[in-house]
């Protein structure tokens, strides 16, 4: 019985929790799928898009601080504002993803190497260059979250998650080396 | 000095402060209510959305009791019937219903529902060549009747004459026995083989006969029609 009722009110929690992220950031969301989009009706695609990722990973999000939601939720809907910005690009898109997770993964050991902290500057500057799909995971990551976690949240594999947040770091590594 | 950091650790930094700067970005939300009107198409999407997540979580939530309700239930059963299954009554009616099923579902009755009568005189005009009769292998009483005959090499033929009584049973397994109907004399019956012994059962006029014998059917329809009814 006590079984019973932990998970009733473990429905109405995650149903309160999404209400609570869509009154406190449903408008923060919208502005930052503008800002990237630069169309009212494609950002409120990107941020209907947002709230089913949100809604259907309602479980694992963190609210324990207000800062922790509003990063996941900008992070999220940053990641659609992107993805909706490609779909509608003219260029045709190659499913990179698809073609890399059968590829050999980069096994480059990244924590035992070392970069002068000089380089700090210019390792923004070459996070701020990378597209938007290799960041995400790194964000997420930082965030606390799981590979399990942020592949449910992004809706791609967990493979694809390790690719991704692996070629980031290749990328960014010989950015640094090619600035020495 | 030293200078030189772990290129992860300074990454993660790195990171930390971009997002930040994003987040920071963002107006506060009085000014926000200012910039942004979402339209009333996305509150309904959203809405939408809302309520399907609900339902989805409901029919989950249902799912999980109704899985748990079942658990409990079947753990009551096996208990309330390993506990009466102490009791002798409760294991033989158990073992009762048990070999009832498995007869009702591997086994052929051959059954008729006529009264029982009295039999008639009976007298055998052909049987095969090298069959003898063993009394004491035969059985006659005023509704039924047995007669077995054996030949030299062991061979038996039996010849059952029941008065179409409610005890004129025969049970066969289904899983290895072959059943034909047959036609004798406008006499509707059954043809079974099994194990290399054809059995012909037919019902004459409210008698029962039940050949049985290691020979060909043929032979054993001889037999059938060559039974006198006195």
């Amino acid at each position: 019985m006590l079984v019973f009722y932990l998970s009733l009110i473990d429905d109405e929690e995650n149903q309160n929790k999404f209400k609570m992220i869509y009154e406190k950031y449903g408008n923060s969301m919208l502005y930052t799928a503008i800002d990237i989009l630069k169309d009212d009706y494609l950002a409120e695609d990107a941020v209907q898009e947002a709230f089913l990722q949100i809604a259907k990973n309602i479980k694992t999000i963190r609210t324990d601080t207000s800062a922790e939601t509003k990063a996941y939720v900008v992070t999220i809907v940053r990641n659609c504002s992107y993805r909706m910005a490609q779909k509608n690009s003219k260029y045709i898109i190659m499913p990179e993803d698809n073609i890399i997770e059968e590829t050999v993964a980069d096994k480059t050991d990244y924590e035992s190497r070392t970069v002068s902290i000089v380089m700090y500057e210019e390792m923004k500057k070459a996070l701020a260059t990378l597209d938007e799909k290799y960041v995400t995971p790194l964000v997420l990551q930082e965030q606390g979250y799981k590979i399990s976690e942020i592949a449910d949240s992004l809706n791609i594999s967990q493979s694809a998650v390790k690719m991704r947040i692996s070629r980031a770091k290749k990328m960014i590594y010989e950015l640094l080396e090619a600035k020495k | 000095m030293n200078n030189q950091v772990s290129f992860d650790s300074l990454l993660r930094m790195a990171v930390r402060e971009m997002y930040t700067e994003q987040v920071n970005s963002i107006p506060p939300e009085d000014k926000l209510k200012e910039i942004v009107h979402p339209s009333d198409k996305l509150k309904r999407r959203i809405n939408q959305i809302v309520n399907r997540e609900t339902r989805n979580e409901k029919l989950i939530h249902m799912h999980k009791i109704a899985s748990r309700v079942a658990v409990i239930i079947l753990m009551c059963i096996s208990l309330s019937f390993a506990t009466l299954m102490t009791a002798e009554a409760v294991r033989e009616s158990v073992a009762t219903t048990i070999l009832e099923w498995h007869d009702k579902f591997t086994r052929i009755f051959i059954e008729t529902d006529a009264q029982p009568e009295k039999l008639p005189e009976i007298r055998f005009n052909y049987i095969p060549e090298g069959f003898e009769l063993v009394e004491e292998e035969s059985i006659k009483s005023n509704t039924y009747c047995n007669y077995t005959f054996f030949s030299s090499d062991n061979n038996f033929l039996r010849i059952q004459i029941s008065a179409s009584a409610e005890n004129s049973k025969n049970t066969f397994d289904n899983e290895r026995a072959s059943v034909f109907k047959i036609t004798v004399d406008e006499s509707i019956g059954t043809w079974i083989s099994h194990n290399s012994i054809n059995y012909l059962i037919i019902n004459n006029d409210n008698i029962v006969f039940t050949i049985s014998c290691r020979c060909a059917i043929e032979e054993i329809i001889e037999i059938y029609k060559n039974i006198e009814i006195l």
